[in-house]
Formats: structure tokens, sequence, C-alpha cells
């Protein structure tokens, strides 16, 4: 009767982790009982297929973003900057150096709040949980919002976005949007805030009335021009569902380009045409 | 404290080997590219504040993954393993029958994996598909070597009794 190796020893053989590597070996060779085993635990252990497992560079650029974030340190780097050039000026020169850089920071922070005006919009993202990222850049505090920014919230997160006091929008993860916003100027100043979402869920509030603000989600398989409206949205690449809980809304299919006025408590669903249906209790 | 050179470097050293191993943890791509950012996120601020020498830097992140990755799983639902084949990974005349085999096993042993704990699922993807020794799975686990030896032993009687079930050996 063989004495064959115990069944760890004959794993660690396989996995080239073995001490006794020679021994094991050796019988191996001349034991079909135990070839036969140490080939089926090759098969579980032998590594899957990973070639095309790859992080996409959004996760490098991402890190490079938050390590130049690190750098930068804000008002503490300003501190310390400060506190070099006193050691090494002597004091006038120090009293005047620094009147001359506040000077310049007011002249370029004037200049630079005319710029940042138009690149702002009236909104701000005032509560983040979990991996909630705007630009790549992940948030975890109440920030305003600049024209087409780029918004993702992760699984199991959530971004809450308000435009001034007239909408509040819940995004859950996994979500993918970006907000631009399109002013006109004419008899009728309107402006027109676009929501382009790639895929996630929304639910809309409207508060405060403001009759020369419009508010379009743009969907993979829809546009919807709401017009004071509460509405719940969902939307993937294959179709948009949408509920409409309060106000109007028209709803149109990007594909057939075919239009329906939305009636709220009912649900829409939009792929290539529009299908409408009465909601479910649970729904409600 | 790591520059932004060195974070950079790290990052292109051992972020395949890290995203395979929480992508086969989480089966999720946009999940794993999270996680796998905070890890090297985690390590900045790590280094920031305590320095850390280049030979931990990768038991480290692997630490990092490990932690990161179980406390998802457990706040999540079940993971649907069908993603893992997404890539339409179906029989075809230019692959040939022993490949298409090959990876219809693998689809099992992950559907099987999911009914372990996420200690027991760490600890095979970790020997499997990252080709830790016992030495580097124990270190990254908080166990001994020897608990190692015994888990994998466990996990690979416990595969082998379910695929004889179903007809795979």
């Amino acid at each position: 009767m063989k004495n064959h190796p115990k069944q760890r020893e004959l794993i660690d053989y396989v996995r080239g982790t073995s001490k006794k590597s020679a021994h094991v070996g050796s019988h191996v060779s001349s034991c079909k009982t135990c070839s036969a085993r140490c080939k089926r635990y090759a098969l579980l252990l032998n590594a899957s297929d990973n070639s095309r497992l790859d992080p996409s560079p959004r996760v490098e650029l991402a890190l490079r973003a938050a390590i130049r974030k690190q750098d930068t340190g804000g008002i503490g780097s300003l501190s310390l900057l400060f506190l070099r050039l006193r050691m090494l000026l002597p004091r006038p020169a120090v009293l005047y150096t620094v009147s001359v850089f506040l000077m310049g920071i007011v002249l370029v922070a004037s200049g630079w709040h005319i710029i940042n005006e138009k690149l702002n919009v009236p909104m701000h993202l005032s509560y983040a949980q979990g991996r909630v990222y705007v630009n790549d850049n992940k948030i975890s505090g109440d920030i305003r919002v600049r024209n087409k920014s780029r918004l993702r919230v992760g699984k199991n997160s959530l971004a809450v976005l308000a435009v001034n006091s007239s909408l509040t929008m819940n995004i859950t993860g996994e979500s993918s949007l970006m907000i631009e916003r399109i002013r006109t100027e004419s008899l009728d100043t309107q402006t027109e805030f676009f929501f382009n979402i790639k895929s996630g869920q929304i639910v809309s509030k409207t508060g405060v009335k403001r009759p020369h603000v419009k508010y379009f989600y743009i969907t993979p398989t829809a546009k919807i021009f709401a017009k004071e409206a509460d509405l719940i949205l969902n939307a993937n690449e294959d179709e948009t569902v949408l509920v409409l809980k309060k106000g109007s809304a028209v709803v149109q299919s990007l594909e057939t380009e075919e239009e329906v006025k939305a009636s709220p408590d009912k649900k829409y669903v939009i792929s290539s045409d529009i299908e409408a249906y009465d909601l479910d209790d649970d729904e409600t | 404290m790591l520059n932004e050179q060195r974070i950079i470097e790290v990052y292109r050293l051992y972020s395949k080997e890290l995203f395979v191993y929480i992508f086969r943890l989480t089966a999720n791509q946009e999940v794993s590219e999270e996680l796998l950012q905070d890890c090297f996120e985690n390590l900045i601020k790590y280094a920031g504040k305590y320095g850390i020498e280049d030979f931990n830097i990768r038991a480290f992140l692997y630490k990092t993954a490990h932690n990161l990755s179980v406390n998802h799983l457990k706040r999540r639902k079940k993971i649907d393993y069908v993603l893992l084949e997404e890539d339409g990974d179906y029989y075809s005349p230019d692959r040939g029958v022993e490949e298409f085999k090959a990876k219809e096993l693998q689809g099992k042993i992950y559907q099987l994996l999911e009914r372990l704990d996420e200690k027991s699922r760490s600890l095979f993807i970790l020997c499997k598909e990252n080709g830790l020794s016992n030495h580097e799975a124990a270190e990254v686990l908080h166990v001994s070597e020897r608990t190692v030896r015994r888990k994998m032993a466990d996990i690979l009687e416990y595969l082998e009794a379910e695929l004889r079930k179903t007809g795979y050996f």
C-alpha cells in the first residue's frame, strides 16, 4: 500500500508552495489516484483569464486629481509660505511684499468672481453619502456645481442636488449625469437646465415656482420637459421609466420622436415608443 | 510621504492585480474601480501620516483592498456571477470546446464560492487569481499560515464535492 501524501501536501504541490515538492512530485508521477487529484486541484486553482480585466484610465486620472488636491493644502500651505517668507526677508520688506501680494489677490479675486459667475450654475450638491463624484473628484460636502459638470453616484450612495429653492433632486446609485444650463437673453429671458442622464435613478421635487425656468431630462431613450413637476425617473441604455407625481411633463421618444403629455400617477416606459401604465399599489 | 510620481509608479505596478482581486470578489466593474481608487487614496493618507517602506506597500494595498471589498460585500445584495461572463463568452468555433468548458467551470466555481463567507472567498481568490503564497495571504487576512492551508484544503474539498454532483468531475 502506497503512502499517499496528505491532501494539504498535494495542494501545496499544485500551488508550487510545497517544501517537499521533489518527494511529492515523485509519488504523483507514479500514482494514478494522486495524479488525478492533482489534476482536479490544478483545474480549480488555475487562474481565470484576467487579461481583459483592467481598471479604466479614469481611475488614474482621479487619483492624480486627489494627489494634487492634497498637495495644494489650501490655507495651510499659504500660512506656511508666509512663515517661510517672513524668516527669509527683513521686516519692512516683508510688509511691503505682503501688501503687494494682498492687493494682487484682491484684484485677481474680483476678476475671478466675474469669470466664475458665468461658470457656476445656481445649484449645489447639498448632501452626499457614499461615493459621489463631480468631474471625477470625490465629494463629501456641500459644493457649488459648475456648468457642464459630470455627476456620478456610486452604488449604495446618494447625492442631493438643489437648484436654488425651486428644485431638489435625489440621485441614487448607480447614476451618471451631466448638468448644463442654457440661458437665452431675449424679450422673455429663459433659463433652461438640461440633465443628461446616462443611467440611474432620480427623484425630483419642485419648490418655489419659477416661471422662466425650464427643466429638461435627457436619457438615452427619452427627452422629458417638466414644468413644476415632481417625478421619479429611472434610466438606462434601453429604456426610461417615468412616474409623474405632480405637475406636468411632455415626454418624447428620441428614436421615434413620438410625443406624449404625461399625466400624474401613471407610469411611462419609453424605449422605441412610449407606453403608459396605471401605477401598481406599491408605486403610488 | 509618497510624492505624485511615486504614487503613480506604485499604481501602475499594482493596480491590475488589485483590480483583479477586487473584481473577482465584487463582480462589478464600476464598484471595483471605486474601491481600487479608495485603496490608493488610503495609501496616500497613511503614507502622509506615518510613512511607509517600499517593501510594505503591496501588503498594505492588499489588506486595504480586502477590507474595503469585504465591507462592500456585507452591505450589498447577492452577487450575480452571470456578470463575469457578460463579455460574450459563449462557445464559438474559433474558441474551441476546451476553452469554453474551462470558462464554464470558472463561472461555476465562482457561483459556488458565493455560498462561502467573505474571508474564505477572499482567501481563495488571493491564492487562485493573484498567486499569493500562504505567507502573503496570511498577512492580508490576519490569520496564520496554518489556517490558510487548512482553509484552502476545506474550500477545495467543498468545490470538488459540489462539482462532482453537477458532473464537472
